[in-house]
């Protein structure tokens, strides 16, 4: 598990800072911790998401706070808690980052309800912000959706496509199921061979 | 002191009526006039006009103007008109208000309610359509009253002392609708027992006709192409609506247009129109009408002989081949002591005083326009509570599972929207958990369908063994229509109730919590803002659990 992975396990993006790791992991351990989900089925998942909790702090900590890449964030922290006002910017701000970051704070906030701003991100100009409302997506245990992401999947490019597959390894979220359905009938060997080796991940972890 | 009027608001006009106590007036405008034309239009200096204003302005600019609303209400969100875009609602708002500030200038005091009359075939959209335009002109809709039962109501009212029992059949023909119904009469109640029509039918479809009759002879005779300016569209169409009611009364009737260009210089085009040809055009539209009228008739399974009484009602009622086809299919002579063009709005005037209690004695019943039933296993409809059931009414009827051990049921309520469209359309489902552990088709699930008069639909699903219930009320069919705070209240409702038997993780159980607190906060600040924002959430959330949900739905027992 690389660093990228742990951050897109959390569902989020690379440098992210401590306190949004921190917060990322709590969101999960409600949903999957199984005292939480009630069912044993999430522990699996539960496990993953500790895993990249440790290494990720681990990671943070031998890093001196000097010499950390700092991701100014464009959105003030009133703004980042607020559902509704981060909904109007992804879906209205001029500036793509900001859309980007909107996306980002709306899965941070665990709410399942923000999907009725993410899945109108799906059909955003720029394909940065797909893929961060699909990341966000990924990690709220949302049970609808997954057809919508499919199609978001069918419209973007390979690049995208191939960041939509990294979501999937990382989350093994059955939010994007729909996905690597589609994602074997794809016309590059490459993203068949990955899907077809993700679908048989996602059915061990299943049996498992 | 505020009073309840009644409006029958019409594809082509709209009137106002008030009981007074004594007897019914048909509230003048503030030009004296009783009858407002169903136009909406803005002005040159942007001043939006309705009524007799705006119907000149129709004629001074065709582009300008929108007629007929009502025939948009319900089907289309918005038209443009000027160059502006305006919602279909609120031109119906706008012609509704005016109504409702001529009948307070004349009254005296505040008017706050209104009795509202649709045509008996009006879809759930579309009545939900005129309340939410009756809202926004500021009026409360008191009732919604199918047309036809206002028309035997202004009846039965008016001949309270001569006519004590009897049935009734109501021919509606208006300005853009048509609708028949046969009512049954005994001592002061009455009762609809069942009612068709069409929406696409009305005078304006007569004039269309003769219009088409005149352009044609426009452009044989004198060489003048009609459709290509809207002005004289418009008014050689105005000029075929006087001659039609011209025809009623003569025998020929003259449509003249002076000072026209034509290929070969100016003409002055004159026309002779005799009723003749009128009905020749005409014919195939009344034959309709007729056929709905025979289709009342057998679905009531009465003979024509057997009708006591037939009342007209609607302007094109007045025009002789009207009554010759009516008297044709063996029906009595139509009693013409009540103007037919303000017949409606003096049943709407009629209810709105029974329903404030300034008349009694005077009981009466409607029936439920609309089939309401369950969706069962295999997808198929299984109506429950028939069209033209007296209202209020109630049908149980129990159902079963599908499958053994299974927990819960899915209660899908249905309705089919009229007799001449087949479409099933959803009304809303519920769940409901708890049922006797048990092999398929042993537990028995009552499901109980109740309409109060006010056409609210109210669906209670009972587990008999295990007592288990939930219930839900449907708003005029459906729920979309409520205002955002009762639509929130009502979510909230469903939430918890699908939340019911789920195991749900933490984080799903805090969100819901905090969802429905939000909702109870927006409800008792009154905040339909933040309700409105709100209401996407709600839906979101619900979809999660519902989709969570084990579906599967009843089997009959």
């Amino acid at each position: 598990m690389n660093d990228d992975s742990c951050y897109l396990a959390l569902g989020l993006g690379r440098d992210a800072p401590s306190e949004e790791i921190r917060k990322a992991y709590r969101n999960l351990s409600m949903k999957l911790h199984p005292d939480a989900s009630g069912t044993a089925a999430t522990a699996l998942g539960f496990t993953r998401t500790v895993r990249a909790y440790k290494v990720l702090t681990a990671a943070k900590s031998r890093v001196s706070p000097g010499t950390l890449r700092t991701t100014l964030s464009v959105l003030d922290s009133a703004t980042k808690t607020d559902v509704f006002k981060l909904g109007q910017i992804l879906v209205s701000a001029q500036d793509a980052k900001e859309r980007s970051e909107a996306a980002k704070y709306l899965g941070l906030s665990g709410k399942r309800s923000v999907w009725v701003f993410l899945r109108k991100g799906l059909y955003d100009s720029d394909e940065r912000v797909i893929c961060s409302c699909i990341r966000a997506a990924a990690v709220l245990g949302l049970a609808q959706g997954g057809s919508e992401i499919a199609g978001a999947w069918q419209r973007s490019s390979l690049t995208c496509r191939k960041t939509i597959l990294k979501i999937a390894e990382a989350t093994r979220s059955e939010l994007l199921l729909p996905v690597l359905k589609a994602a074997q009938q794809s016309e590059q060997p490459e993203l068949r061979l990955a899907s077809r080796r993700l679908l048989r991940e996602y059915s061990q972890d299943h049996s498992a | 002191m505020h009073g309840v009027v009644g409006i029958d608001f019409g594809t082509t006009n709209t009137l106002c009526a008030w009981f007074d106590g004594d007897t019914v007036v048909v509230i003048p405008n503030d030009r004296g006039e009783r009858i407002n034309p169903t136009v909406f239009a803005i002005s040159d200096s942007g001043e939006v006009l309705t009524g007799a204003s705006a119907r000149n302005q129709a004629l001074a600019d065709p582009e300008s103007a929108f007629m007929a609303v009502k025939r948009s209400l319900g089907s289309v969100e918005s038209v443009t008109i000027a160059g502006r875009n305006f919602p279909v609602i609120e031109i119906a708002a706008a012609i509704i208000k005016k109504v409702k500030q001529d009948a307070e200038h004349y009254l005296g005091f505040e008017v706050k309610e209104a009795v509202i009359t649709v045509p008996a075939r009006f879809s759930d959209p579309q009545r939900r359509a005129v309340r939410a335009a009756a809202g926004i002109a500021g009026l409360k809709t008191a009732r919604i009253l199918n047309e036809p039962t206002a028309a035997a109501l202004a009846k039965s009212w008016a001949s309270l002392k001569d006519v004590p029992a009897g049935r009734i059949l109501v021919y509606d023909f208006g300005g853009g609708t048509f609708d028949v119904s046969v009512l049954s009469m005994d001592q002061s109640a009455c009762r609809v027992l069942a009612s068709e029509g069409d929406s696409q039918l009305g005078g304006v479809d007569l004039d269309q006709l003769l219009f088409a009759h005149v352009a044609g002879v426009f452009s044989s005779e004198f060489g003048i192409d009609l459709s290509a300016d809207p002005y004289l569209v418009r008014h050689v169409t105005d000029l075929c609506e006087r001659a039609k009611i011209e025809l009623s009364s003569r025998q020929e009737a003259t449509i003249a247009v002076p000072f026209l260009q034509s290929a070969s210089g100016l003409a002055h085009p004159k026309l002779t129109l005799s009723r003749t040809l009128l009905e020749q055009l005409i014919a195939p539209l009344i034959d309709r009408s007729i056929t709905l009228t025979q289709k009342v008739l057998n679905e009531t399974k009465i003979k024509a002989e057997h009708i006591d009484m037939l009342i007209l009602s609607g302007g094109s009622s007045r025009i002789p081949l009207v009554t010759e086809r009516l008297l044709a299919c063996g029906l009595r002579k139509p009693d013409v002591r009540v103007n037919p063009e303000e017949v409606v709005a003096i049943g709407a005037a009629i209810e709105a005083a029974r329903l404030q209690k300034r008349l009694s004695g005077f009981s009466f019943t409607d029936v439920c326009s609309r089939t309401f039933g369950l969706e069962i296993e295999d997808g198929s409809f299984i109506p429950i509570l028939p069209k033209n059931t007296a209202l209020p009414a109630r049908r149980k009827r129990e159902f079963t599972t599908v499958e053994d051990f299974q927990s819960a049921v899915e209660i899908h309520v249905l309705q089919t929207a009229s007799t001449t469209d087949d479409t099933i359309i959803s009304v809303g489902k519920f769940l409901l958990s708890g049922i006797r552990k048990a092999n398929k088709g042993q537990p028995r699930i009552e499901v109980d369908f109740y309409i109060d008069e006010g056409d609210i639909l109210k669906v209670h699903a009972r587990d008999l063994d295990t007592g288990a219930e939930q219930s839900v009320a449907f708003f005029e069919g459906s729920e979309d229509s409520l205002p955002p705070l009762q639509r929130l209240a009502w979510l909230s409702q469903r939430l918890s109730s699908a939340a019911v038997g789920l195991s749900l993780d933490t984080a799903m159980e805090m969100e819901l919590a905090e969802m429905l607190e939000h909702s109870t906060a927006c409800q008792r600040e009154q905040d339909s803002g933040q309700a409105q924002k709100l209401l996407p959430l709600l839906e979101v959330l619900l979809t999660e659990l519902s989709v969570r949900t084990e579906k599967v739905v009843l089997r009959e027992r």
